[in-house]
């Protein structure tokens, strides 16, 4: 459910989001608009949650490591370390207004975004994103339209809305349509990567018997591999057992050793494969009796 | 001087009300600014002072009463004061954003005229917008 009610909206702010040159994150304006923009933003709100729930039974936390398609219903609650920019943006008090920056040519290319926040009777805010590329993509382009009975060049700067919005963001739920846009929008892969040693820190303590200091060093620079370990520090992970590991890891083709300690380790050409296994991708299957095979799922679901 | 300033405030409230233009903005520390009704009034009064535009010198001092007015208008940033406010019983605050640490938080300070007495930190309120930073509430 939507923590927000949008048919009692009293509040409905419009803004874009700059890229920030050199730095990977962007800087968020209040543009202010009209009622007829308003009420357009209010629709897109609106076909968002509806699309939405026309895959509610298909609904599932959002994980780095899976492949998504284009349009997939997932969330992520906003306390997860994944979500930190949008929910910055989501919680932002008093954003700062600029009436004419989209008058600013030089602007409009960086923009990479564009948002609206709004506000309801009982005072919650809901959030929706869509990444600018057909927002700002027929700017600079002379358009055609139909003054009385015949076709004029329009010489003004014309955005152009979609017929939703990318994601949704309410007070316990980031509500993800379109993962890639999310991904891009949400600044995901240097998240990740930052993220690399507190993620191992937390797999670490429940899987003591794995050395983690090379898989670490690896996925600290492998943006495939800080997925991974994203991924893995929300799975179920108390309980493994370190046999059937160091078993599954030699039948699916992933070499492992034990040092001195009788811990498990990892060699750098090997990390990718072994977090696929400890995040449940890699997998043996014996349909035919002693032939078995291996196999990968970019994508899986528990069944 | 007192026609246009006020007609075009009055426009851009008019404006703001008819397109909704109104957003939530959150308080932090406020300055109380009734005092800046007193450099209104100066200004307002300052045109009506008497010369004679006829002679040369008193044209000059009249353009130069002129600019000055405008001159304070602007430096002061006082195109928000205006004795009908006053009158309609509007208090006008200068607003300090909370710090609240969030990176997307606006910093600047602005201008809200509001019948209320006092604001408090952390109080949450929608108004409509004038311009960029200055914004009335009901």
């Amino acid at each position: 459910m939507l923590n927000f009610d949008t048919g009692s909206v009293v509040d409905t702010e419009f803004g874009v989001g700059i890229a920030v040159a050199g730095q990977q994150r962007d800087d968020f304006y209040h543009v202010p608009v009209d009622t007829s923009v308003e009420d357009a933003l209010r629709e897109m709100v609106e076909a968002t949650w509806h699309a939405m729930q026309q895959h509610a039974e298909d609904r599932r936390q959002y994980e780095p490591s899976e492949k998504h398609a284009a349009n997939e219903y997932l969330f992520l609650p906003v306390g997860s370390p994944m979500v930190v920019p949008l929910v910055d943006l989501h919680n932002a008090k008093n954003l700062p207004t600029r009436s004419g920056i989209l008058d600013n040519t030089n602007l409009v290319p960086l923009i990479s975004c564009y948002f609206a926040r709004l506000t309801d009777a009982q005072g919650r805010r809901l959030t929706a994103l869509h990444r600018a590329a057909h927002f700002k993509g027929i700017v600079t382009k002379k358009l055609i339209r139909f003054f009385d009975d015949t076709l004029k060049m329009v010489e003004d700067n014309i955005f152009r809305l979609d017929k939703d919005f990318d994601l949704i963001i309410d007070s316990e739920h980031l509500h993800i349509w379109r993962p890639l846009s999310f991904e891009i929008l949400g600044n995901l892969t240097p998240a990740l990567l930052a993220a690399v040693q507190a993620n191992t820190a937390i797999i670490r303590e429940q899987v003591p018997f794995v050395d983690f200091d090379s898989i670490q060093h690896y996925a600290s620079k492998h943006p495939r591999a800080a997925r991974y370990v994203a991924s893995i520090r929300t799975q179920r992970l108390a309980g493994v057992d370190p046999v059937k590991l160091q078993q599954l890891c030699q039948k699916t083709n992933v070499e492992v050793g034990r040092d001195d300690d009788g811990r498990l380790v990892v060699a750098e050409r090997h990390v990718l494969g072994f977090l696929e296994v400890l995040d449940r991708r890699r997998y043996e299957i014996e349909l035919i009796p002693e032939d078995p095979e291996s196999f990968l799922a970019a994508s899986r679901r528990k069944v | 001087m007192a026609v246009l300033p006020t007609a075009a405030l009055f426009y851009r409230e008019y404006k703001a009300r008819k397109n909704h233009d109104t957003r939530e903005i959150v308080a932090g520390t406020s300055d109380d600014h009734r005092s800046h009704v007193l450099v209104y009034l100066f200004t307002m009064l300052l045109p009506f002072y008497h010369q004679d535009p006829e002679t040369c010198r008193g044209m000059l001092s009249m353009i130069l009463a002129l600019v000055f007015v405008v001159f304070l208008f602007c430096h002061l940033n006082l195109h928000y004061m205006n004795i009908l406010f006053a009158l309609r019983h509007y208090q006008v605050f200068t607003i300090t954003p909370p710090n609240d640490g969030n990176p997307h938080s606006g910093k600047e300070k602005f201008v809200l005229i509001t019948k209320r007495q006092c604001l408090s930190p952390g109080e949450r309120f929608h108004a409509y917008r004038l311009s960029d930073a200055v914004f009335i509430e009901d």
